[in-house]
């Protein structure tokens, strides 16, 4: 049959280019490969692997030219629902010490098991609970773990990094102190700009709407009232804290009649997350008469930039999601 | 509650008529299937679709556009290509490798899934986005559906019901006798390709709403639920859509005031009901609600029939035993139950029943008696037995010991077109085999007024 | 196109050579049916290919070699013309159908795409069900009817498609002795109407009593001709003997060794 044939063919042409699509990541998975044989060599460095490039990024810093670093969950990928695939359990194994998020940000079954169990791994959102119970959030019964989101307790997180490296090379325990103290400070002065900036911003504009539920402990931080230090208002998302799961009718309806509450005329998307409910939401409200648009830039939360550029790293990151949503703010305002 | 404004709510109009639309079409095309027998191919093409999915988001990441509608139709594209291929290699299996249709049907779900997969977790590490839309389609999210939608799947819709209402005549003729359709020109392979182009279509469009591995659900079992209720052919087809839909729109209607409620009550948590699965669990619990409650061939119309008919042998033995007695004869409970050989409560009702009926009386002292009426219905059931004996030895030849039990299992399923005809083959005879009196006509006969 | 005019043979089969599923059944069968109301008897041992020879003659099966002609036409073009009723249907007796929706298909053939049977086949389907005895089971699914009652309705079925040639294999198979009489009644009639019945029979006894002509079959065609003719007893004897069983055999063994499966 003609019909048959015609559509083998296509059904062919779109595999090999499906397969050629993903040979073509080769080049960067290339660099990962060097920089993973880099990692292995025995050159006397630390070994350091982190989960995430939020903590990669302080590990840098902190260890500077005395650590080898490794990012499990790189580029895009989300950390939520990341399990190992492999080559991963070699680099767990090999790594000197292993520092990753927990509060449940890592709740792939295979991962999360793994770090548990693991001697060398430590949590470092969970050892900032462990300090400051009070300032970790909750939403619907379960731990907000995006507390990289505000950088004054982001920086809880430095004393147990250097702990953590101190205990395996006691030598370098005054190198990695000092680094610290200067991140701190450096942290704390970004923070401060921040909070600045955002302040510039009027307070009736300043209403933030993402894709999920990971901007929390900015708003608390950054978009809360003057007077009253109310941040709860300020910030919703029609996903939950995991963006896996699926979400019903009435949490699209809810964003709209925040929208409508707060006269919020901009939503924000996330650079590693589907568009698809924002895109509902903006819809849906402009039928019902609110004139809701996508900031052209998106913002940064669970995955960071590429590396090189200002978004690829973590205070980078954290400036330029400020920047883009006061810029994005106060452009509504001007006109 | 007002039901109407999920249908013209900008939120909710969009996933509530394009979920009633996407049952309507899988409905139909399901009970195509069902009647088929090959219920189990939806399953499969539904889980081929997956790696076609997967290329389809690797095709459109190519292209320099957002991820748009033109990407979807992409994906939607490639699907349905991978269902063709998934539906080729089945009949492939079976027809040249003579494989069973079950292991056929194994092997490619699982292969193709595979694949799917396996190019899945490929791309789950260089482009983590589109692995997330991919998923997007395996599992559906109906909450995300927009107005452009609407259209889509109005076209699939009424595609469906065009193909099903042309067709039916030989439809009908194919999927009830397939050798007379094909000795008859029938078309069967035309209506063939159809009912698979149909399917296909049905998962492709619908995967976006439900995902692709509840559209297996949703294919089967509002069929299931219409099923036992008809035997007329439109009328499953009605039926079935008929539950499709308001499954549909239960599931979006719950998923929405569900969550409100939730919300309301436990603030502190956040319930999101999604309304895929909820739509789907609704058509499932249709269909088992069917397969109990349906009058004639369900379990439960079934069970009360067996007990009904368990309670009539019971009552008719007690009216035989009771003739045997004596036309004045009094038993009283006690005496009953010895001949009954029946549970207490069996017992008691059977009392009630003839009671009530006017077959007994109940004397002083606790004990029953026969009334006139009663005295002739016994005389009949006797009567009855005992000409069937008759009828077994002198037109059948059997053994004179033997026709005892097979009468006494006959007696109580003889309906009156048996009786007369009985009657009208023996004549009228004053003895049976054993040599037994036979009770009279007229004695059997309770004078209706 | 009557073939009472035309003298076309109702049936003619020449060099057919037929497998069917493991075996071979058909072996260069060569045949000629006049036209013209003939009640042929296909009779045979078991696995002579008897119904396979009628599988062929419909186009279910295709045979290896050789040519059928229908009315002198292929059959593609001559599907009007012909019914069947098979042995015992292999239809799916659940499913939602009455007797008088299964009479009706009868006249599916003659429907084109976008209609839908009027009142005239209504009346048809039940004048052909009151003919076969069944008009009161009419609005009854089929599965609640009896196996005798079934095959009435399979017969109603055909006789309303109003063909040239019914072919039927083994009607009077599990019957009983009544009905068997009255479906008899029903052949005689289409016989009068100058329709041709072919028929596999497994009653030998009964052959010379019904039919006129007598199809005799095992593999090979041992005989074809009017019942006086050929129904004698060296003809059954050589068609049931011993000696047809080495053809058999050494057929098989080609198909084996062709890698037929």
């Amino acid at each position: 049959m003609k019909l048959k044939k015609l559509c083998i063919f296509f059904l062919g042409a779109l595999l090999a280019v499906a397969l050629a699509a993903c040979s073509k990541q080769n080049n960067s998975s290339q660099e990962r490969g060097n920089s993973l044989t880099v990692w292995m060599e025995d050159n006397g460095k630390i070994k350091v692997l982190s989960t995430v490039r939020m903590i990669d990024d302080l590990v840098g810093e902190i260890g500077k030219e005395r650590v080898d670093r490794l990012t499990l969950i790189h580029g895009e990928i989300d950390p939520h629902s990341y399990e190992m695939v492999k080559g991963d359990d070699e680099k767990i194994s090999f790594a000197q010490v292993i520092f990753y998020n927990g509060l449940g940000l890592e709740h792939g079954a295979s991962l999360s098991h793994r770090l548990q169990k693991h001697p060398n791994a430590m949590a470092v959102a969970e050892a900032v609970r462990n300090l400051y119970p009070e300032r970790i959030l909750k939403r619907g019964g379960q731990v907000d773990p995006h507390v990289w989101m505000d950088i004054s307790l982001w920086k809880e997180t430095i004393d147990p990094i250097v702990a953590a490296l101190t205990a395996v090379s006691p030598k370098d325990g005054e190198f990695f102190h000092a680094n610290g103290e200067s991140l701190k400070a450096r942290m704390l002065a970004v923070h401060e700009e921040i909070g600045q900036i955002m302040n510039k911003v009027p307070e009736d504009k300043r209403f933030l709407v993402t894709s999920h539920d990971s901007f929390h402990y900015f708003a608390r931080a950054y978009l809360a009232d003057s007077e009253n230090g109310q941040w709860q208002q300020r910030f919703i998302a029609p996903e939950g804290l995991a963006p896996e799961a699926q979400i019903s009718p009435a949490d699209i309806q809810a964003v709209i009649d925040y929208l409508f509450h707060h006269r919020v005329n901009i939503v924000f998307s996330e650079s590693n997350m589907s568009r698809d409910a924002l895109r509902k939401i903006v819809e849906a409200s402009s039928k019902k008469g609110l004139k809701v648009e996508i900031a052209e830039a998106y913002l940064h939360s669970d995955a960071m930039g590429e590396q090189g550029t200002e978004t690829g790293t973590y205070l980078g990151m954290m400036r330029h999601n400020a920047q883009i949503m006061a810029d994005a703010w106060t452009k509504k305002k001007e006109e | 509650m007002d039901l109407l404004h999920y249908f013209s709510d900008p939120v909710l109009r969009a996933p509530t008529i394009g979920c009633m639309l996407m049952g309507f079409a899988a409905s139909l095309v399901g009970m195509l299937m069902l009647l088929k027998r090959q219920a189990l191919i939806g399953e499969v093409l539904s889980h081929a679709a997956f790696p076609g999915i997967v290329a389809g988001a690797l095709v459109a990441s190519f292209f320099p556009w957002e991820t748009g509608d033109l990407s979807q139709i992409l994906v939607m594209a490639s699907a349905a290509l991978a269902c063709l291929a998934g539906s080729w290699a089945v009949s492939f299996l079976k027809v040249r490798m003579r494989i069973r249709s079950d292991s056929a049907l194994c092997f490619v779900l699982a292969v193709f899934f595979g694949v799917g997969v396996l190019l899945a977790s490929q791309i789950q590490m260089t482009h983590a986005v589109l692995y997330k839309q991919s998923l997007l389609f395996l599992y559906g999210q109906v909450a995300t559906m927009t107005d452009a939608m609407i259209p889509i799947y109005a076209l699939l819709a009424f595609f469906t019901l065009a193909i099903v209402i042309i067709l039916y005549y030989p439809l009908q003729a194919l999927l009830f006798d397939r050798q007379f359709a094909t000795i008859n020109g029938l078309r069967t392979t035309l209506v063939d390709t159809c009912v698979s182009a149909l399917l296909i279509l049905a998962i492709v469009v619908g995967m976006r709403s439900i995902g692709v591995v509840l559209m297996a659900g949703m294919l089967i079992a509002p069929a299931i639920a219409a099923r036992p209720w008809t035997h007329r052919l439109w009328a499953c087809f009605v039926l079935a859509a008929v539950f499709g839909v308001v499954s549909s729109f239960l599931g979006n209607v719950v998923s929405v005031e569900g969550s409100r409620l939730l919300a309301e009550k436990y603030p502190e948590w956040k319930f999101s009901l999604p309304t895929g699965p909820l739509i789907l669990l609704f058509a499932a619990a249709f269909a088992l609600l069917s397969l109990f409650f349906a009058p004639k061939s369900g379990i439960l119309a079934r069970i009360i029939r067996m007990a009904l008919f368990r309670q009539r042998i019971a009552r008719e033995h007690l009216l035989k035993a009771l003739w045997r007695k004596g036309r004045n004869s009094l038993i009283s409970q006690e005496e009953a139950a010895e001949m009954l050989s029946q549970s207490l409560l069996i017992r008691w009702f059977c009392l009630l029943w003839l009671s009530w009926e006017g077959l007994l009386t109940k004397e002083a002292g606790g004990l029953y008696c026969l009334t006139d009426k009663g005295w002739a219905r016994a005389c009949r059931i006797v009567r009855l037995h005992r000409l069937w004996e008759v009828y077994l030895v002198d037109y059948l030849s059997q053994g004179v010991d033997k026709v005892h039990r097979s009468a006494e299992e006959l007696e109580h399923v003889m309906s009156a077109e048996l009786e007369t005809e009985l009657e009208k083959l023996l004549g009228d005879l004053r003895f049976d085999p054993h040599s037994q009196p036979i009770p009279s006509r007229e004695e059997a006969t309770w004078p209706t007024r | 196109m009557h073939s009472q005019e035309r003298q076309e043979p109702a049936i003619e089969v020449s060099h057919l050579t037929a497998n069917y599923q493991k075996a071979p059944v058909l072996w260069d069968i060569n045949l000629l049916i006049p036209a013209g109301g003939r009640m042929v008897a296909i009779v045979g041992p078991n696995g002579a290919g008897k119904s396979t020879l009628l599988k062929v003659l419909l186009g279910l099966v295709s045979p290896s070699s050789g040519h059928v002609r229908i009315l002198g036409r292929p059959l593609e073009e001559v599907r009007r013309s012909i019914a069947y009723i098979p042995q015992r249907g292999d239809v799916d007796w659940d499913f939602p159908i009455t007797s008088l929706d299964v009479v009706m298909m009868g006249c599916y053939g003659r429907m084109p795409l976008l209609r839908w049977p009027s009142k005239r086949d209504r009346d048809l389907a039940q004048r052909m069900l009151q003919k076969v005895g069944m008009l009161p089971y009419a609005h009854r699914q089929i599965s609640q009817l009896s196996g005798g009652q079934q095959q009435r309705i399979f017969l109603a079925r055909a006789l309303m498609q109003d063909a040239e040639i019914y072919f039927m294999d083994e009607p009077f198979a599990g019957i009983d002795a009544v009905t068997e009489q009255e479906i008899f009644h029903l052949f005689q009639e289409l016989q009068k109407e100058k329709k041709t019945l072919v028929v596999v029979h497994h009653d030998l006894s009964t052959v010379e009593r019904y039919f006129d002509w007598v199809v005799v079959l095992n593999t090979c065609l041992i005989a074809s001709g009017p019942t006086s003719e050929v129904f004698q007893a060296e003809t059954i004897l050589r068609a049931y003997g011993a000696n047809y069983a080495l053809l058999n055999e050494a057929a098989r063994l080609k198909l084996y060794q062709a890698g037929l499966p």
